[in-house]
Parts: C-alpha cells; structure tokens; sequence
C-alpha cells in the first residue's frame, strides 16, 4: 500500500519560478478554437453576436454614411454635421433634452433612494405589495404613460388642477405654455423612471449585511451617521448605475412627448429623440437626422464610460 | 410575547392611566406611522392616473365634462368601451401578442445558450468579457439611435409594414440584454450542482435539461415575462414601421386615438386601460425577481 | 479500482499557473490525501481528473486508458463536493438515485441499491426528503451515498467535511476511511486540514503553489519534511524556526543564531557541508522536541511568557530576544509564566535559506 514517488529532486520554496514553468497556452484565439468544448462555446455565442451585429455595429456604421451624404446620396463629407452646428431647433432639441436631464436624473435618484429606503426600513410591512406597486410606471408604455398624464393635465377633465381650484386658484392650462409644459413633462418623467432608481437602489440596500449596522450601532453611530458611513457608501456602485440608466431612459424619451405635447408648443418641447424622428420620418431627411443621432450616441457614450470606468475603480478597490 | 406581557400587567393589577397611554403609544410608534403614511401618498401617486385613466374610460359624456372633475363616477357607461372594440382594438391587441409573444421566445431561444456558454463553459476569459461588456453596453444604446438605418434597410428589402420584421427587430433589440441578464441568473446557481451531475454520469445537455433548467425556472419566468413586457410596450421601433391596421401593435393605436382637440377622451381611456392590464399582473409576478436579478452582480463583490 | 497516474500536469488559467507540472501516481486502493493551504493546486488537480477541467499539458490515466479527452460521465469516477452539490429540487432518495438512472438501472435494482447505502450511512430516515430539510451531516451523507452507490473505480473528495462541525467532522473521517478499507476503492482527499491529512491518508502529497512539495506516509511527512514548507504546514502546534548560520566552534559544528548555540551531529555536519556550502540554513525543531529544565544554569536560556494549558498537555510560550518558541509540556510540569528555562533541543532539522530544501 505504498505511493511511488515520481517527483525527483524536492524542490523549496523559491522553486516554483517562471523558468521552471512550462510556457503558458499561446493567444486567445488559438486557444478559443482549440478545444470541442471551445468550439461549441462559441457556437453558442454566435447567435447572440450576430443580432449584435444587425442592430448596432451594422447601424453605427452605416450612420457615419448617412451623415456624410446627402438626402440624394452624394458625398457631401462633413456638411451635414456643420449645417447641424447652425440648427437652431437642433439646439432647442439638444438644450432642451439637457434641461430635462438636469431636472429629472436627480428627482428620480431622490425619489427612488427615499422610496427604497422606506420600503426597506423595518416599519413597511409586506414589502412585497409596496415594491410591487411602486414598480408600476416601469412597466408602463411611454406612450401610454404620456396619454394618463395628458388627461391628468387636461384644464377640465384632469385631476392636477383640482387643488388649484380648491385653493381658488386659476386652473393652469399645463401643455399649452411653454414653461408650464417643461414642467408638465419633468413630473411625467419622474413619474414613469424614479421607479428605476427606486428599484435598483432597493436592490443595493439589500445587499448591505445587516451585521454591519449592528457593528456601528455598537460602535455608538447614530442613524444618521450609519446611514452616511454606512449605507451610503455600500450602495454606491448601484447608485452609479441607477444614475446612468435615468440618464439614458430620461434622453430616449419620445412617445411621452408623442402623446402629450407633439413637441409643442411651438418646438418647445423637441428632445433630442423627437428632433431625430421629426426630421428622419416626417420631413423625410434621414441623412441629416443621423447627425443627430452621432450626438446622441455620443451622450450615451461618454455616461456610459464614466460610470463604466467609476465602477471599475470602485470594483478594484475592494 | 413582550405585548402579551404588558397587556397582562395592566390587568392584573390597577396602573395610572398614563403607564397604560405610554404602553399603546409605543405599539403605534410616530415614526412607522410616518414612513407608512409616506409609503400610502407613494402608491396613490403611482396609481392615480392609471385609476383616472380607467374612470376616464367609463364616465359619461356628462361626467366627464363636469367640473370639478367626479372622482367616481356616478352614471357610468360603456359607450367609449364599445367604440373601442368597435375601431378593432382586439386586431391591435392580437398583433401585440403575437409579436411580443414571438419575439420573447425566439430571443430567449438565442439568448439562453448565450448566456450558457459566457458562464458555464469555461471560455477564455478575455473572449466572454469582451462579448460580455459589448452586450452590457449595446443594451444602454437608445433604439432611435438604429431605427434610421434599420428603417432604410427595411425599405430597400420591402419588409417595412410586416409583423415578422417587428418579430426580427424585437428579438434582436432585446437579445444583448437578455443575455446581460440571463448571465447573472446563471451566476446565481452554483456550478457545483451542475458539475455533480457530470460527474454522476449526465451528459452536458442532460446535465442543463434535467438539473439547470429546473433550477432557473423561476428566473427565466420572470426575465420572459418582461421582455414580453418590453415588447409589448415598445413605440419607437413601431414608429417607423408600422403604416396599416395589419402591423398596428397597441402601442401605436393608443397614439391614434389620442385626441388633439376634442372631447373623445374615454375612448383612449378604455385603450389605455387595456395596454395597461397585463402590466399590473406582471408588476406582482415580477418584483421578486428584479429586485433580486437586476443586481448586475455589484455588490457580491466579484 | 484503479490506478490514477498524473503524468506532468499543468494547468493555466489565463496565464495563472495553478498546477505545475505534477507527477504522481496513486496506487490502486490507496487513500491519498492532497494536502496544502487554499490556492495551491490541490482542487484544480482533482477536478482535471475529474474531468472537469481540461489540463494544459500533461497526462492522467486512469488504470490503462489515459483520460485527458473522456468527459466526466466517461471515467467512471466519483466526487463528493465541498458545498455537497445535492439537487436542490429532488428528494435524498432520488439524489442518490439519478447516477443509477442515468445508467439505465432497472427499478427495483436501485431501489434495494439506494436503500443498502442509506442503511449503510444511517439515513434512511431522510430518504422521502428533500436536501434542504436535511441537517449538514445528513447532507454530507447524502452526497457520500451519492458517490458511493454508482461503485465508481476512483473516488474523489474534495473537502468534503469542511462544513460541518467539529464534533462530527472527527466522527466523519474515521467513517469515511472505514468505508474506503471496506469498499478498497482507490481514493483522492483534498483538504487544507493537516489533521484530516494526517489521519486519513495513505500517502499524503503536499502542495504549494501548484508544486508537490513531497509526497509520502504520514510519519514521513512529519518525521522528515522534504522542506520548510512542509514543515510549517504539517502539525498541529507547529514546528519552530530559528534563523541561523552552521559554524564550526571548538572543532564542533554548531548551528549558530542571534538567540542559541545549538550543536550539530557530525553526520548531519557532514552533509550539511555538500548540500548547503554557504552554512545559511534554519534550524526547524517541533515543540515535543524540546526539553526543558528549570535551572537557571545552562547553555540556552529564555523566559516562559504565556502558558496555554490544553489539559492533556500545556503549550508553553517561550519568548527570547524577539524569537518565539512554543514548547509542548506533556510531563505537566510546575513552570509558572515568567520563569527562566534551559533548553535543549532533542531532534531538529536544518534547511537551507536558499531553497527551503531540508538537509539531510
């Protein structure tokens, strides 16, 4: 019952050095198509990578041909681009889906983390019942959200002015004013995507261990300060997230402004999505309107980046 | 128990009226009272339009013009409810089942063995980040983005205003976030289970048939079910190629209805109330998983 | 049964060496435990064999037919995880049912199969149940019948008995080397755990950074330690370091530290000489090798700061000049914390500051 030993000389500690490696396997791509397994693998992901392939790269690609010809197909090279710089409504449009932006990433990101921090706090019961409602507006249709809310507005059939004229207050005719329909349109926003952040920051608090408030109750931290020591810091990967997915849900905004303002009145309420499908559809200048989406595509990108690389740092800290 | 303690004690023996105020103040602390009334104003936000929407769709012609606004309402009708059926909302609602239907399983049929193959398989790692990273990121990019060139494409193939291009362009769309979100699902089950079964004699198939699948059900239930979701709502795509009552998905008619001027409100309403059913059910059917599925994996660590 | 023969394995991840370049081979019947602290190699090895992973290079043949290319479900083995793996969604009957099943086993046959093995683990009780009802130790059992029911040629245990507790563990390990005498079933035991390692094993291959340290029986792995590798990772007090020099001193070879003079055997000088010419070596001895005695006299003096009584005996903390040594008092002595000590030092080894091989 015994072993034979087939390791010849007994190595130390120092001997597990690269020069006693055999060298490691060579490339990706070999190794990719070296192996059954390998191949089947990638079989497997091929599918996936071709609906890539149609509905992103071949797009992206073919938008830089949009834009450097014009309606008729002539190589126009970056005229499309520098008639863009000078479109006044190009700039509402852009303006205007920044505005809309600034307002409602961070009313939906305090909406959603009061609302996840309710619903997490040991006094909301069935917690179940509250997500369930809360999460509503995320899965309603844009357009459908848009349509509610334009006979919430309406001067005679919506309930919003019904505490105005309670107050004996005039009734606001929300959409038909620019200001008042910025505004109309923030609130419509708030209401379909701070569920987002709601959900996802809920999903954070949730990973945080329990132990760890315990620790800091122990340690003497009030709430509060557990909350900013704590919590806080813990959740913030997902706070990154949540902040670049209201982002990019407020920036694609298009069938609320469809069912509500029709980017009146006027163009004051074009966003970016409405000028790029106004002027692709309606006015039937796909090529121009490509420059647009190079904008948009640009926006998503740099967020997407940011926080991508935010992540990243925060990830290989730990 | 400690209650039951309490309630016994003021029995038992005679205690000053404030001892007893003090113990029943406790039972309803101000605080909880706080965040539940917080947490009520919450919902009736959340759910008064969709209420409006449905009374809307039910009030008579004279309830809807009274003001102030009824928020019951006290003859109701079915008037805007017939008109509706009557423009062949239901050839709408079946053109919305059947893409959305189709196109969630043809999407989980490519994005299922995906999602395998990046987590279970073992591929080089830089191969499966890589593809891993480009789905995460296709999955943010706003469809107005390809719906131009797509459009063109469709044009010159004379497949605009045919349901099985919305089928091809929803399965597509929604293939890198369903693979972004299987993957996590997978995660989630240990691959010691799989490999147990693998060892036990299974082959790989069998092994992912009679042990994986089973295990994931749940989840994959859920992530069908808001694709689904997604599909049924989706506008933009829609937008540019739907142009007759043969592709119209509910989305689209819902715009159709909608009127700029007039008084026609409760035929939208009743529209809308029927866009909106099967949300509700899905929003109870799903919070459990998206609260615990769309975690992305960040703060497990890994 | 079988024999397992590992023929230089490698494994990389990406371009992380797990396994370099292994060689072992496992005797048919034989309880070979893989020993070594976490990352070094010892689960990556077992799975190649398993077949769960592919290796880099290298060979393992399993008896006569070499296995690289086999799927798992070819090579007739079994493996027993550390988290279980039970199914969560079948019951204990039909866990340890489905490698008959998938074998095609008729009914009846697995039925009185299942039912052996479960008499035979003492869970028979929890058969109509599913995993998640059962305790740790009756899960652990499940998973052992699991294996065990297929009568597979090798069995692989992959720490198994690390999540349960310590009680049971010590019960748990006689229980399984019972079995493997019983069934004679050639089997490889990874742990971390040296006790389990020492008690359990056959053969015991020390691992480190993906290199076998030294392979042998327990006594020889703890009697002679091929280095200080070894010799830090096996007991469970474990061994003393003392940094030094071999010098000679009145014609006698002494290993020379900051702390001791202790003297060297002319033989062991002798050798020390061929394999070590720099005299740069550490002088490794265990705490039962060390006596004591109370006088105040003597060579090597150093002062008892802790004692750590365990009841049968008591570790006594030995502290000089930053150097600490643990002594094992089984004689229960009267030494109270603060008092001086000499000390000799019975058996000890000496290894070498450049390769941590041991001199010998």
């Amino acid at each position: 019952m015994t072993v034979q030993q087939t390791v010849s000389p007994l190595p130390g500690q120092g001997a597990n050095s690269p020069a006693s490696q055999p060298p490691p396997p060579q490339g990706m791509w070999s190794e990719l198509f070296s192996f059954r397994d390998n191949r089947l693998g990638v079989m497997l992901i091929i599918p996936s990578l071709l609906t890539l392939i149609l509905v992103q790269f071949y797009p992206i690609v073919y938008n830089f041909w949009l834009i450097l010809t014009s309606e008729k197909g002539e190589w126009i090279g970056l005229a499309n681009l520098s008639r863009l710089t000078r479109d006044t409504i190009f700039h509402g449009a852009l303006i205007f889906s920044l505005k809309m932006g600034i307002v409602v990433v961070p009313m939906c990101l305090l909406v959603g983390l009061g609302l996840a921090l309710l619903v997490h706090s040991d006094y909301a019961g069935r917690k179940a019942i509250w997500i369930s409602i809360l999460i509503i507006p995320l899965m309603v249709s844009e357009i459908v959200a848009g349509m509610m809310w334009k006979i919430m507005y309406h001067p005679t059939l919506g309930l919003v002015n019904v505490p105005l004229s309670a107050l004996g207050l005039e009734p606001i005719i929300w959409l038909v004013k620019a200001d008042t329909a910025f505004i109309a349109l923030c609130v419509v926003e708030i209401w379909r995507i701070s569920p987002l952040a709601f959900l996802l920051l809920y999903a954070g608090l949730n990973q945080v261990p329990r132990d760890i408030y315990e620790a800091a109750a122990v340690d003497g931290a009030t709430r509060w300060r557990a909350f900013w020591d704590m919590t806080l810091p813990y959740i913030r990967p997902m706070f990154s997230i949540a902040t670049i997915l209201v982002f990019v849900w407020s920036t694609r905004t298009i069938g609320t402004i469809a069912a509500t303002t029709q980017g009146g009145p006027g163009r004051a309420t074009w966003n970016l999505s409405w000028y790029i499908y106004g002027m692709s559809f309606q006015r039937l200048k796909p090529h121009y309107a490509s420059a647009a989406v190079l904008v948009m595509l640009l926006m998503t990108y740099i967020a997407g980046t940011i926080f991508v690389r935010y992540l990243w740092v925060e990830r290989r800290s730990r | 128990m400690a209650q039951t303690d309490v309630s016994e004690t003021t029995t038992n023996e005679p205690v000053p009226q404030d001892v007893v105020m003090a113990a029943q103040g406790r039972r309803l602390n101000p605080r909880k009272l706080l965040v539940v009334i917080v947490l009520y104003l919450a919902a009736f936000w959340t759910l008064v339009p969709m209420y409006w929407v449905a009374i809307s769709s039910i009030k008579s012609l004279r309830d809807l013009a009274h003001i102030p606004p009824r928020f019951f309402p006290t003859d109701p009708r079915l008037d805007a409810w017939v008109t509706i059926f009557e423009r062949r909302i239901l050839e709408n609602v079946y053109n919305s089942l059947v893409v959305s239907t189709l196109a969630t399983i043809i999407c989980l049929i490519i994005a299922v063995p995906a999602a395998y193959a990046a987590t279970r398989m073992r591929l080089p790692f830089k191969f499966v980040a890589i593809v891993v990273g480009l789905m995460g990121l296709v999955a943010l990019l706003p469809p107005i983005a390809s719906a131009i060139p797509l459009f063109l494409l469709g044009s010159d193939l004379g497949i605009i205003d045919e349901k099985y291009t919305l089928i091809i362009l929803y399965t597509v769309l929604n293939t890198a976030f369903a693979v972004w979100v299987l993957r996590g699902t997978f995660m989630d089950v240990p691959m010691d289970v799989e490999e147990a079964a693998l060892m036990d004699g299974d082959t790989r198939f069998g092994a992912v048939r009679r042990i994986l699948l089973p295990l994931i059900f749940p989840s994959l239930f859920s992530i069908a079910i808001l694709l689904f979701i997604f599909n049924w709502n989706e506008y933009i795509i829609a937008l540019y190629f739907v142009n007759s009552m043969k592709t119209m998905t509910l989305p689209i008619a819902i715009q159709a209805q909608i009127p700029q001027h007039e008084l026609d409100w409760g035929v939208v309403s009743a529209a809308g109330t029927i866009a909106v059913f099967p949300v509700l059910v899905a929003a109870f059917t799903l919070q459990r998983f998206l609260v615990r599925g769309l975690t992305f994996g960040v703060a497990s660590g890994q | 049964m079988a024999e397992v023969r590992i023929e230089g394995l490698t494994k990389y991840f990406g371009d992380t060496c797990a396994v370099n370049q292994l060689n072992l081979v496992v005797r048919d019947g034989d309880l070979v435990v893989l020993l070594g602290p976490s990352g070094c190699g010892k689960t990556t090895t077992m799975r190649c064999v398993a077949g769960l992973e592919r290796p880099t290079y290298g060979d393992i043949y399993i008896g006569e037919t070499r296995v690289n290319d086999l799927e798992p479900r070819e090579r007739d083995v079994a493996l027993v995880f550390q988290s279980y793996a039970l199914y969560p969604h079948f019951t204990a009957f039909d866990n340890i049912a489905y490698p008959l099943r998938l074998r095609k086993t008729p009914k009846d046959e697995i039925e009185r199969r299942v039912r052996d093995v479960a008499e035979m683990l003492g869970i028979s009780h929890t058969l109509e149940r599913p995993p998640g009802l059962c305790s740790g130790g009756e899960q652990q059992r499940i998973a052992l019948g699991r294996a065990i029911v297929r009568e597979p040629v090798v069995f692989l245990m992959d720490e198994p008995l690390s999540n349960i507790d310590a009680l049971l563990r010590v019960y748990m390990r006689a229980e399984i080397k019972r079995l493997q005498h019983e069934l004679g079933t050639t089997m490889i035991y990874v742990t971390h755990d040296q006790v389990e390692g020492m008690t359990m094993a056959d053969q015991i291959a020390v691992m480190n950074e993906g290199t076998l340290q030294q392979l042998g029986t327990p006594s020889e792995i703890y009697d002679l330690p091929a280095n200080n590798f070894v010799a830090r990772f096996v007991g469970s007090t474990p061994m003393n370091f003392i940094p030094g020099a071999l010098q000679k001193e009145n014609g006698r070879t002494v290993h020379k530290s900051d702390q001791f003079v202790i003297p060297v055997s002319a033989e062991m000088a002798d050798r020390a000489a061929e394999l070590c010419p720099s005299g740069q070596c550490t002088l490794g001895v265990r705490p039962e090798e060390i006596r004591f005695t109370t006088d105040d006299e003597g060579d090597n003096q150093a002062r008892v700061f802790l004692l750590e009584p365990l009841g049968s005996e008591t570790i006594l903390d030995i502290e000089k000049e930053g150097l600490l040594l643990k002594v094992k008092d089984v004689a229960s002595t009267q030494v109270r914390e603060g008092d001086n000590l000499s000390l000799s030092f019975n058996r000890f080894h000496l290894f070498d500051d450049n390769t941590g091989a041991a001199i010998r």
